[in-house]
């Protein structure tokens, strides 16, 4: 409904109620007689036309900003070497340990305990085949693998720790098996001692 | 609010079966579609009754030189803004220089509204000198043009007027359909690739793409709380994932969960007092409920599978899930203390990334299909399974709702790269939202801004 029908309406009504039974020409009178109550409005002439209509209310549209905060690092971080620590690859959708990776987590636990004192990173990582979520727990599900198989060997696992990264780091930037099966992986980062 | 698929007698099936036949026939491929362009898929579906508007020729009453060109834009992002909905359909001819909408409907749709007979009307009168004083007022008439239905008056500068042209726009969806618009909303999700994805923040109509965070790590799958005061995601700030709130009027973060192992998945509930998230702390993937502040309230899981991806339904009393305790990821839901666990997809190997209606009534979710990844609707109960998205728009990921229950924004890498599109679930419709040669990933559609809520419920 109009707004402007409507207050014409209830402006009707009320000078109805004000001059009941004094008035026989109601059109005319009560055109006049919204004019005499409503102190101060615009008279109109012809309460059916609405065109153009009293101006809305002003609107105030908030902006909803989100302030940026600047965090990043002030200098870039310094990786220790990488000590000949060898990533293990996995099959598809899989986190069971191959022979191969077998033999690569033994080299890379000698390794680890001849620098004891060194805490290690142990990084899951899938190929981009698959959704964000999932392959952020299969990943972890990799890199706990080979925690759980480097303890195994004898390993201190209080100085392993696991990250996954779902498919958001592959090694490899194709799209084919050559470059997925390079992208299913556990990959371990010394982390220095002071960790 | 209803769905075509329900409604109507079609069996939704034999419309995917024609889509596969479409498919079959196609011997173009999908890379000759130019990226932009609204993308009809080969689905029979209901011919939609369009609500008909017709925009009145505009009125400019200013001295200021770029008065009638900042006319033009409001009207054309209004007319843009009816046209998204989906439910309303512009009429032809529009006044001099406003352009029709990218993608609308062509003529002899059943959606076109060629004829202004029963057309409603919106004016839009621009006025004032003042370039960074300018006052515009929009009306909604009722058909014939002389009974006003709605109007809203604004006081803009002319730079920076357009946030005034989508309020106007949602009003006059409110009006016409009875549901608020989505015009105000804006959907936040993670751009880059690499070591470095930071959020990012787009308006509904792509438009205003703005960096939220800024540490130089991977930030993922970002999540508004439901009043947009905070943000939920997953960091790697300093090379530890972590579980993070950010809080939208502070830009500050704070940490909820950071376990060694997962600190993933956060979803709100809907009243924003909890989130259920996914964390290994215990030994493998499991999803527990935590406070803001980290508190774990609850764990809800408990099986050496994977169980991810939890996502609450609009009531708060239950949860959707992914789990891979048959031997492959399906979805699940169960109820909020983890009871009551039934399994909702069936068909396939691979069903995760479970988003459910604002309304209620259906959970999106992605499924692989052949090697591709697509989107799919189901009811909560399991039944009445519906393809969203085909294989000639390659891979479709990560769901995430309109608040109309109408729209979803997907993650596709479609047009060749990874960007984000809003798919018109009842049409099949679909726009790009994002472009460029980044990862576009993780979206997540906030509801309207809790201040124009405001403004609206007092008028």
């Amino acid at each position: 409904m109009s707004r402007n029908v409507v207050r014409v309406k209830r402006g009707a009504a009320a000078t109805r109620r004000m001059w009941a039974g004094l008035l026989l020409a109601a059109g005319l009178a009560a055109a006049f007689g919204l004019a005499g109550c409503s102190k101060k409005q615009p008279v109109k002439t012809d309460p059916t036309v609405t065109q153009p209509a009293a101006p809305p209310a002003p609107v105030q549209v908030p902006k909803n900003d989100i302030p940026v905060v600047d965090e990043r690092p002030k200098a870039e971080e310094v990786r220790p070497a990488d000590l000949g620590l060898k990533p293990v690859f996995f099959d598809f959708d899989k986190d069971d340990l191959s022979e191969e990776a077998r033999g690569t987590l033994a080299q890379n636990g000698r390794i680890m305990k001849e620098m004891a004192g060194v805490r290690v990173m142990i990084e899951g990582h899938c190929d981009e085949r698959g959704t964000v979520q999932y392959n952020l727990a299969l990943g972890e599900k990799r890199a706990r693998s080979a925690k759980q198989y480097l303890a195994d060997l004898g390993v201190d696992a209080g100085h392993l720790d696991v990250v996954s990264y779902g498919k958001s780091r592959p090694f490899a930037p194709g799209h084919d098996e050559a470059s997925w099966a390079q992208n299913r992986r556990a990959q371990f980062v010394p982390q220095g001692t002071g960790h | 609010m209803r769905r075509p698929w329900q409604n109507v007698g079609g069996d939704p099936r034999a419309a995917r079966m024609l889509a596969a036949a479409c498919l079959l026939c196609a011997a173009a491929p999908a890379q000759a579609r130019p990226a932009g362009d609204a993308i009809r898929l080969g689905v029979e579906r209901r011919a939609l009754q369009k609500v008909r508007v017709q925009l009145a020729p505009l009125e400019v009453d200013s001295r200021e030189p770029r008065a009638r060109d900042g006319a033009r834009q409001l009207a054309e992002r209004v007319v843009r803004d009816l046209h998204y909905t989906g439910l309303i359909a512009v009429a032809e001819p529009l006044p001099d220089g406003v352009a029709s909408p990218r993608g609308r409907a062509a003529a002899g749709d059943p959606g076109d509204a060629s004829g202004t007979a029963e057309a409603f009307v919106v004016a839009l009168r621009l006025e004032g000198d003042d370039p960074a004083r300018m006052v515009w007022t929009g009306r909604l008439l009722e058909p014939g043009g002389v009974i006003q239905k709605a109007g809203k008056r604004y006081t803009v500068d002319l730079a920076d007027a357009m946030r005034s042209a989508h309020h106007f726009a949602d009003e006059v969806v409110l009006q016409l359909t009875g549901e608020p618009g989505i015009a105000q909303t804006r959907v936040l999700f993670s751009r880059g690739s690499g070591e470095v994805r930071e959020l990012y923040l787009v308006d509904y109509d792509g438009e205003n793409i703005r960096q939220v965070t800024r540490n130089a790590s991977l930030n993922l799958t970002p999540r508004w709380s439901p009043d947009l005061a905070r943000i939920a995601y997953t960091s790697y700030f300093r090379g530890r994932q972590r579980l993070l709130v950010l809080d939208t009027a502070t830009g500050r973060s704070t940490r909820v969960a950071d376990f060694d192992g997962l600190n993933v998945g956060a979803a709100w509930s809907p009243a924003g007092t909890e989130l259920a998230v996914t964390l290994s702390r215990d030994g493998n993937a499991e999803i527990y409920r935590v406070r803001p502040n980290g508190d774990i309230i609850q764990r809800l899981t408990f099986d050496p599978s994977i169980e991810c991806s939890p996502c609450w339904d609009p009531t708060g009393q239950q949860i959707a899930f992914t789990s891979d305790r048959t031997g492959s990821p399906q979805v699940y839901v169960m109820d909020r203390d983890g009871t009551n666990r039934r399994r909702i997809t069936f068909d396939g190997r691979y069903n995760d990334s479970a988003a459910w209606s604002p309304q209620g009534d259906r959970i999106a979710y992605v499924s692989r299909v052949e090697g591709q990844f697509q989107v799919f609707s189901v009811e909560p109960d399991g039944s009445d399974v519906h393809q969203i998205t085909f294989p000639q728009e390659r891979d479709n990921e990560d769901p995430s709702w309109a608040p109309d229950g109408r729209h979803l924004v997907v993650s596709s890498n479609r047009s060749g790269s990874t960007n984000l599109w809003v798919i018109d679930v009842e049409s099949g419709e679909a726009r790009p939202l994002t472009w460029g040669r980044a990862e576009d990933t993780g979206p997540s559609w906030g509801g309207p801004p809790a201040a124009t809520a405001r403004v609206l419920g007092s008028e």
